[in-house]
């Protein structure tokens, strides 16, 4: 390293009480002092703080100080910060090092003070122990290619896309249906507001096709994903429509002809499409799509298509996008709640679900905005909405999932309109109506609606024998009094849960999922639509549970995310990579396939080479290497020995 | 001037010396320039013998095999004290070789099992006339006494002793290499050497070009410090280690642990499989280097 | 030792940054209590932990060792977990060999979302060591 001498210093944070309220800091400090190499050692209320940041700064000028220990919270909230305040000083960001004594110690060893002095002492000698070893390291500069990719057609991913295009960066919006919109579509009307759902999505779908920034893959899946931030190259595989989309009018002369019915999905299997079809009428893109299992191929649609669209030979078309960030908005499913046999769904009849209700209420469902009873098509005199089917329950979904509270409010008040004498039950844990305007609109259900709130969970649904109706038994907790109520229908809140392919998009992206199964983001108060993969990012319901406002809100969110990292132009990687000592290499090819970056290959003389660029510094390749040859930046084997010899010391 | 040497074998099977004499013609150059003071394995020489040298009289020392009884300890400090430049000679005493496996269990274990246990024995009898006392455990060498020069190898090859003798002759210590034996195996890798199926050395009949270790046996060439021509791998036999780990890794044994982990195929060798297939972990990764390793013996309380 | 003179297991802990790291902040933040029994050493991934620093930590005298990295299928590097799984479950019957109760080596994919799975593996590991008792090289006078 060539220098003469390390110089530490050490700073213990109070952290207010947060850390001095638990242990000693002057204590703390006057210990670090003791530590070889260390020539500063203090301690201050807050060091992230200015006042705190000038301190360092001043004594890495007076002492000389050519390394730096922050003892205070965790890394992965100030390292940046502390680095940052190095840099400032003048010295190299990467001399420095924390210690980790809140998280990992005042905080869960409060009733301990002296055993969490005694751990604090140990923490900060392993931290001035790697200290001492650290080493200049430069950080590198990657450009930022100004393109984004948004996985999912639905409102969040179309705020984030409009967001992005307007800032004057290109946009692909994938979508795997064969139309943009998502789950917002299948809505008849969004509380509080009750605005018609479609009528203020479809603009913005508009909006979406007509930007010329803007390229919508529709019936298109992820493939394969490679790189990294500012970098990323995504295979994406556009399934055949069998529909040429330049050519294809949208006219739906070919659905006319076309002798085939389907169960449509989009109506969740209560009303048809045909094997041509467009999932709904608003569609965009506003093509025909061949469900090619379901077809047997007529061609009647062939005969009656003007504008010749139809082509039976289309090929699967695989792209390879090259983007610099990505936004992952892949919403959510809704639980068909088998699992809880005791509501009866799947079993008896006319026990459907609130989304299934939504689309009975919509104007271009498949009762044209009728709410029937399923089984005699009649009107239904009494409904029975039980709410939290699957969430907050430790067997299935122990999360609320946020917006069942409001949507059946919504359905009551849309079912007292159409038909004010049918009497409506709402069974409930708690009501959550909390956001803008949502108390004030549950008020309203009961006090101007007359709808009934009931608070107790439905022990079970029962069919009335001989009849189709429904007998559902609950205990009215707040009269103390069991209830047998006989309905016509039962709608079930049924849980938010994730979709199915999040699991595949979380191994695509390298993401983490929460312990519910939606995607991780990177900090649930400050970064909360970032995921921990640089470049990504998530909004809406793939993140969770939540209502279309907060939804459209991380879409932008993310958005600016993405649009200040495209912006920039570059950004600067951690230097954590892994080096090859080539003196000591001998080719002995055991490091080659460990590289999940592929960032391994061997020069031309047989021996292995790391591309500092793709190594991300995981370090596998370096505890791998039976020569010792291999070393990973500021995580080196001998910085991490010194750390434990240091721990085990005393 | 003849070179005044004295030379020593401890516990050992005096392999390194046949391989100093396998130097054949080399020995027409070595021999004439040697002058003997000591060498009790050949030629009848008394321990007193040596301990009647000066200090520091002998140029050269160089010790076989490792200390397994007091007599063997005083025997090596002795001539610590007797010489000026003092070779640890093969792997035992670099080391502590095949030797070391026994630091796997005590020595009253050890004895037990020989001497008393062992099926084939008809009048079971700890002998304990004339026989110098066992220490518990082997320590290489170089812990007990200090050396200049290390020649690793099981035995170390003739040509590696040649070269330092003949270098030292000339006031040269001999410079080891640096590299693992896959440096010089002829043997052909493939771009990539995931394992898929691992074999024992019996198992199968390897293809005589290509790498051992890639083809599932456990060849300890990645974590060995090259020098001996990769002898055993050339005659179709995976390498066991025995030259010791290259200069910049501690652990020779953890450091092949790490590497075969790293390369078998998860999909195809689960964590309990490898272990179960390895069968012996010590024995397998620690053939010549156990009382070298960071955790150099047993720590079990003798029973 | 503890300051009843009961036996107080000492556990060196390496941690991958992005999920056991993280869940042991998580930990923090949500003030769940555990035995201060361990000192965390954070590295990128688990895969980085090379067997000689287990072997180290054993030989100075550590009562458990502890690593900490993500789910199968959740590593933030793809695959080090898989790594870090082979090699340690070899080292693990290597100790085992050398008289070191193999309970002693303790692996554990621990998500960021998972502070109290990290707790509960803390209690139950220092609970486990406290009745094998110390270290065999462990260097506290008894």
């Amino acid at each position: 390293m060539g220098e003469k001498e390390v110089r530490i210093g050490v700073y213990v944070c109070h952290c207010g009480t947060n850390i001095a309220g638990v242990v000693s800091p002057q204590e703390l400090a006057s210990y670090a002092a003791t530590l070889p190499n260390v020539v500063v050692a203090k301690d201050y209320r807050f060091m992230c703080s200015d006042p705190g940041q000038e301190m360092i700064k001043q004594d890495i000028k007076e002492h000389n100080l050519n390394r730096i220990v922050v003892a205070a919270c965790s890394p992965r909230l100030h390292e940046p910060t502390f680095r940052r305040v190095c840099a400032e000083a003048g010295l190299n960001q990467f001399l420095y090092e924390q210690a980790n004594i809140r998280e990992h110690d005042t905080w869960v060893h409060m009733r301990q003070p002296k055993e969490a002095l005694e751990k604090a002492k140990d923490l900060i000698r392993i931290a001035v122990a790697k200290a001492a070893r650290l080493e200049p390291l430069e950080v590198q500069k990657v450009k930022v290619t100004p393109v984004c990719l948004i996985v999912g057609g639905g409102i969040a991913g179309i705020s984030a896309a409009l967001d992005v295009a307007n800032a004057g960066f290109k946009v692909h919006l994938l979508e795997k249906s064969p139309t943009i919109g998502g789950r917002m579509a299948q809505l008849d009307k969004t509380f509080p507001t009750m605005d018609c759902s479609a009528c203020i999505l479809t603009p913005k779908m508009v909006d979406v096709a007509r930007h010329p920034n803007i390229e919508i893959h529709s019936y298109s899946e992820i493939k394969e994903v490679e790189g990294y931030v500012g970098n990323f190259k995504v295979k994406i595989v556009e399934h055949p429509r069998y529909v040429l989309a330049d050519k294809c009018t949208g006219c739906g002369k070919c659905a006319e002809v076309c002798p085939v019915f389907v169960p449509n999905e989009f109506e969740l299997g209560m009303g048809s499409r045909k094997a041509i079809y467009v999932p709904f009428p608003q569609a965009v893109p506003n093509v025909y799509t061949i469900d090619r299992e379901k077809c047997i191929e007529c061609k009647l649609c062939v005969k009656v298509c003007e504008p010749e669209a139809i082509d039976f030979n289309q090929q699967e078309r695989e792209i390879e996008l090259e983007v610099g960030t990505v936004i992952i908005a892949t919403g959510y499913d809704v639980y068909t709640p088998f699992d809880a046999p005791q509501y009866g769904y799947g079993i008896l009849p006319n026990v459907i679900t609130s989304l299934e209700l939504e689309r009975l209420l919509s104007s271009f469902g498949p009762t044209g905005g009728k709410v029937i009873v399923p089984t005699t098509h009649e009107k239904p005199k009494r409904i029975a909405f039980i709410q939290c089917v699957g969430s907050r329950d430790q067997r299935l979904f122990p999360y609320c999932s946020r917006v069942c509270c409001t949507y059946s409010v919504k359905h009551a008040r849309q079912i007292k309109e159409k038909y004010p004498d049918t009497e409506i039950f709402i069974f409930y844990m708690d009501m959550r109506t909390f956001g803008k305007g949502y108390d004030e609109f549950y008020e309203i259900a009961g006090r101007e609606y007359g709808v009934n709130f009931v608070r107790g969970r439905v022990a079970e649904v029962r069919r009335v024998p001989g009849t189709d109706k429904l007998m559902v038994r609950a205990e009215d907790t707040l009269l103390g009094q069991l209830m047998e109520l006989e309905v016509d229908m039962v709608v079930l809140a049924s849980a938010v849960i994730p979709r199915e392919e999040t699991e595949q998009i979380q191994h695509l992206f390298r993401l983490s999922r929460s312990a519910d199964g939606f995607l991780l983001e990177a900090h649930p108060k400050l970064r909360p639509v970032d995921t921990l993969t640089d470049g990504v990012f998530v909004a809406g319901m793939a993140q969770g549970p939540k209502d279309i406002p907060d939804a459209v809100a991380q879409g932008k969110g993310a958005a600016a995310a993405a649009i200040a990292l495209m912006g920039m132009g570059e950004v600067e990687i951690e230097p954590y990579f892994s080096i090859v000592n080539e003196e000591l290499c001998s080719g002995c090819k055991v490091c080659q396939d460990i590289c999940p970056y592929g960032a391994i290959g061997m020069t031309v003389d047989g021996k292995s080479n790391i591309n500092s660029v793709l190594c991300k510094g995981c370090g596998a390749c370096a505890a791998a290497c039976p020569s010792g040859a291999i070393d990973t930046q500021h995580f080196k084997f001998n910085q991490v020995m010194a750390q434990i010899e240091a721990a085990m010391k005393r | 001037m003849p070179v005044t040497v004295a030379m020593v074998s401890l516990a050992s099977c005096w392999g390194c010396y046949q391989s100093l004499l396998d130097t054949h013609e080399a020995l027409l150059d070595i021999l004439p320039q040697l002058d003997i003071k000591f060498w009790h394995t050949v030629t009848d020489f008394k321990y007193k013998d040596l301990e009647s040298y000066k200090d520091g009289s002998i140029d050269v020392g160089i010790v076989e095999g490792v200390c397994r009884t007091e007599e063997d300890v005083h025997i090596l400090k002795t001539l610590r004290k007797k010489c000026k430049t003092l070779i640890s000679l093969g792997t035992c005493s670099t080391y502590g070789g095949i030797y070391g496996l026994l630091n796997l269990t005590t020595i009253d274990q050890a004895l037990k099992r020989k001497f008393v246990e062992a099926e084939s024995v008809q009048e079971p009898n700890i002998p304990e006339e004339d026989v110098p006392k066992m220490l518990d455990f082997i320590v290489p060498n170089r812990k007990i006494v200090d050396f200049e020069v290390f020649l690793p190898g099981c035995p170390v090859v003739s040509k590696d002793i040649a070269d330092a003798i003949l270098g030292l002759l000339k006031g040269e210590l001999p410079k080891p290499p640096v590299r693992t034996l896959c440096d010089e195996c002829p043997r052909e890798k493939s771009e990539v050497i995931t394992i898929k199926q691992l074999k024992r050395d019996y198992e199968g009949i390897p293809d005589p070009k290509k790498c051992l270790l890639e083809q599932g046996y456990i060849c300890m060439g990645p974590a060995t410090r090259e020098g001996c021509g990769a002898l055993c791998p050339k005659a179709g036999m995976p390498c066991r280690g025995c030259y010791g780990p290259g200069p910049n890794v501690i652990d020779q044994g953890a450091k092949m642990i790490s590497a075969l982990g790293s390369i078998v195929d998860y999909e195809s060798i689960s964590p309990e499989e490898l272990v179960e297939k390895v069968g012996d972990v010590a024995g397998t990764f620690y053939n010549f280097f156990l009382p070298s390793g960071i955790i150099s013996k047993t720590v079990r309380k003798a029973k | 030792m503890g300051g009843n003179g009961e036996f107080e297991p000492r556990i060196v802990g390496i941690l991958c940054n992005w999920c056991t790291y993280a869940g042991a902040d998580m930990a923090g933040t949500s003030r769940m209590q555990y035995p201060p029994n361990v000192r965390f050493i954070r590295v990128m991934c688990s895969s980085r932990v090379d067997p000689q620093f287990i072997l180290k930590a054993f030989e100075l005298g550590a009562d458990g060792v502890f690593i900490g990295g993500c789910h199968h299928g959740d590593c933030h590097y793809v695959t080090g977990n898989y790594r870090a799984e082979e090699r340690i479950k070899l080292v693990r019957k290597l100790i085992e060999q050398l008289g070191i109760e193999p309970e002693r080596l303790r692996l554990e994919w621990i998500s960021a979302s998972e502070g109290n799975v990290l707790v509960e593996v803390m209690n139950d590991f220092v609970k486990k060591l406290k009745e094998l008792g110390p270290s065999p090289l462990s260097k506290d006078k008894e």
